[in-house]
C-alpha cells in the first residue's frame, strides 16, 4: 500500500503506522534504475488502508 | 582483510625465571630482558645478538632450554603460557567466528555492535569484500544503502511527531526505534570488520599456527605470516 524511496519517506510511513499500532511488513526492493525502494504493506481492511494511504501521500507531499 | 595494531609482547623475564625453577638453575640464565630503553640508553656492554628495537636478548643457554622444553610438549613448556601478547585486531566477523574457538588463555574485548552499530555511517571500507565479483559487490552496496537508511531513522532526534495533530506515545516510539535497530543488527553481513583488543600467549599462538598455517581463509594465512615476524618465532612455529 505504501512506497518509500528514501529514509525520510520510510520514517514518515513507519511512524504513522506505529502511531496507529499497526505492525508494517517492509519489503526492500530494487527499482529499474537500481535504486533501493521500500514497499510497505499492512494487514488491515481496505478502507483503513485507503485512509492511511491518503494520509501518507499528504505527509510526504 | 585483517589488520594488526599496537602489538606488545611481555613477560619474558618472568617466563625465563619460572622456566628455571624446576631445576633451580637460575645461575645458568644468560638472557637480557631489560627492554629497549635500557638497551639504547644505559647498557654499556651490549651482547652480540642484542635486538635494540625490542630490548630482548635470549642467551644460548636459555634459548636451548626453551627449544628443548618446547619440543617436549605442552605440559613441559609452561613458560610459553607466560609470554603474553597484546594486540588490536581488525577482522571480519566470519574470521572472528573461527578465532572464538580459542577461549583458554585468550581474552578479547570488542567494539560493541549492539551498542555502537549506529555510531558511524556504513561504507564499503567497513567490510572485507576483496573477493567479491562485481555483481556481488553491487548486492553488498545495496545492503549498505539499506543499512544506512535504517541508521538514519535510528539516530534521528525529535521524531516522535507523526503529523500536525499526533505524536507517538513513549511505548510506541520505543517499539519503533527497537524494530529499526533490529533491522541493522540482523541485516549486518558477516564480512563486517570488527576491531577487538586481544590478549593471548605463545602457547595459544603455537596451537593456532599448527592448525591454521595452511587454511582456506586469507585471514588465517595472514595471521600465520604475522606470527612469523615475532621475536624468537621458532618457539611458536617449531
Amino acid at each position: 500500500q505504501f512506497k518509500a524511496v528514501n529514509d525520510k519517506q520510510l520514517g514518515v510511513c513507519l511512524r504513522m503506522l506505529y502511531a496507529e499500532g499497526i505492525q508494517p511488513i517492509v519489503n526492500v526492493v530494487m527499482n529499474d534504475k537500481g535504486k533501493i525502494e521500500f514497499n510497505i504493506s499492512i494487514e488491515k481492511d481496505q478502507q483503513t488502508a485507503e485512509e492511511l494511504k491518503k494520509r501518507y501521500e499528504i505527509l510526504i507531499s | 582483510m585483517i589488520r594488526f595494531e599496537n602489538l606488545e609482547i611481555v613477560g619474558w623475564k618472568h617466563a625465563i625465571r619460572g622456566m628455571r625453577n624446576p631445576m633451580n638453575s637460575w645461575e645458568k640464565s644468560d638472557s637480557c630482558t631489560q627492554g629497549c630503553v635500557w638497551c639504547n640508553e644505559f647498557c654499556g656492554k651490549p651482547l652480540p645478538g642484542c635486538d635494540k628495537e625490542s630490548g630482548l636478548y635470549l642467551g644460548p643457554n636459555d634459548l636451548d632450554l626453551m627449544k628443548r622444553l618446547r619440543n617436549a610438549g605442552t605440559d613441559h613448556r609452561k613458560f610459553m603460557r607466560m609470554i603474553t601478547v597484546y594486540v588490536d585486531i581488525t577482522a571480519p566477523l566470519y574470521w572472528w567466528k573461527e578465532m572464538d574457538t580459542y577461549q583458554v588463555g585468550v581474552v578479547k574485548n570488542s567494539c560493541s555492535t549492539m551498542h555502537k552499530i549506529q555510531a558511524k555511517e556504513f561504507t564499503l571500507e567497513d567490510f572485507s569484500c576483496e573477493h567479491l565479483t562485481e555483481q556481488s559487490r553491487n548486492v553488498l552496496n545495496k545492503i549498505i544503502e539499506t543499512l544506512n537508511m535504517y541508521r538514519a531513522l535510528y539516530i534521528a532526534k525529535d521524531d516522535k511527531k507523526v503529523d500536525m495533530y499526533s505524536v507517538m506515545s513513549d511505548e510506541c516510539y520505543a517499539k519503533y526505534k527497537k524494530d529499526i535497530w533490529w533491522q541493522m543488527i540482523q541485516l549486518l553481513p558477516s564480512s563486517y570488520n570488527q576491531r577487538r583488543t586481544v590478549m593471548l600467549n605463545y602457547e595459544v599462538l603455537a596451537n593456532i599456527y599448527k592448525a591454521r598455517n595452511i587454511h582456506k581463509l586469507d585471514e588465517w594465512v595472514e595471521f600465520c605470516k604475522w606470527i612469523e615476524t615475532f621475536p624468537y618465532k621458532e618457539l611458536i612455529t617449531g
